[in-house]
């Protein structure tokens, strides 16, 4: 009879452990949301708003931000004007992430220059078209 | 007693044996050398007549190789820059110099993805939906290949038995009918990309932020 428990939790542990889905990073919806986005079923905002809570949840459960979520959010911000902000999670990416420096310094410098169109015009940024979507 | 460990030491070989993956080993040496830490994946070359299927496929590369332990890119960013920076086609990305491309966004490696085959087909009173990519990364310093692969997914729709040959040319007209006006690619690229990054050997090699770095390949 003991015998027979004693399987019974095994073939149950087995099959729990089997089912887990063991990912190193919580990625929410990012990659169902990317897809539908594309399609035109989402809209910019919605794929923004949902990042946005994903980045959150990681952050309070303390869990790592999976590489990119802060650049990617950082450049809907962007896309939107709101390029203080954008500035902000372009350098959480670049904090958290060393591979992302270059790419991140340069994504901060262009956030700079557009709220300081005067003082970075000498640094040959030419003045470009807002993007609204 | 001997006989029975010879016995079990065939056993365990044509184990073994039966075991070994049907593909041969990639050859690492360039990727050794190469070491990369972070990926660039690059918008999708198209061809074929599915004019989303490359942003589609854009959005399912992330996960599983960063999962692998890779430092990727985000993608959307990445290509609205390349648009931005009048690099919009493709084409031209890919035509591109890849050490020029990794110096700009500081990268160590650059995936390169082209769909071959993204269609749905009807054949014999069902629809086959196909998948077929073609994958290749290239390091940034030299622009040399350090991997490539190519993957061809199938799926076939499951035809219902109904016990009489009208009832199943019906049902076979309706399942068809379905697959072709919504086929879902979308598991096919899933798996596409599994088959063609995960496995050890011919996958690519788990990177700096797994704990198999340094050791599946090497």
């Amino acid at each position: 009879m003991k015998l027979l428990h004693g399987l019974i939790l095994l073939v149950v542990l087995f099959s729990i452990t089997a089912c887990a889905r063991t990912t190193k990073y919580e990625w929410g919806s990012y990659d169902a949301d990317l897809h539908k986005y594309y399609a035109h079923s989402i809209k910019q905002e919605d794929l923004a708003r949902n990042l946005q809570v994903s980045i959150q949840q990681c952050e309070t459960n303390g869990r790592m931000v999976p590489p990119g979520l802060y650049g990617e959010y950082g450049y809907l911000l962007y896309e939107t004007g709101r390029y203080g902000e954008a500035a902000g999670f372009f350098q959480k990416e670049h904090d958290k992430w060393p591979e992302s420096r270059v790419l991140m310094a340069k994504m901060i410098r262009n956030c700079k220059a557009k709220m300081n169109p005067d003082k970075e015009s000498k640094d040959k940024e030419p003045p470009q078209n807002e993007k609204t979507d | 007693m001997k006989k029975l460990i010879r016995c079990s030491v065939v056993f365990v070989l044509i184990i073994a044996a039966g075991c070994a993956a049907k593909h041969p080993r990639a050859d690492y040496t360039a990727f050794k050398a190469a070491d990369p830490h972070s990926i660039l994946i690059v918008p999708v070359i198209n061809h074929s007549v599915e004019v989303n299927a490359p942003d589609y496929l854009l959005s399912t590369m992330t996960i599983p190789l960063a999962e692998k332990g890779y430092y990727v890119f985000p993608v959307n960013l990445v290509k609205r820059t390349l648009e931005d920076d009048g690099l919009s086609d493709a084409d031209m990305v890919h035509n591109a110099s890849t050490t020029k491309l990794c110096d700009l966004f500081g990268a160590d490696s650059v995936l390169y993805v082209s769909i071959e085959r993204w269609d749905a087909r009807w054949v014999v009173l069902s629809t086959r939906v196909t998948v077929a990519l073609t994958y290749s990364m290239k390091e940034g310093k030299t622009g040399q290949v350090i991997w490539q692969r190519k993957e061809n997914m199938v799926y076939v729709p499951q035809n219902t038995n109904t016990g009489n040959i009208v009832g199943n040319l019906i049902a076979a007209a309706v399942t068809a009918a379905v697959t072709k006006a919504a086929p879902n690619y979308m598991p096919l690229a899933h798996q596409a990309n599994a088959q063609a990054f995960q496995p050890i050997g011919t996958g690519i090699p788990a990177g700096p932020y797994h704990e198999l770095y340094k050791k599946d390949a090497y």
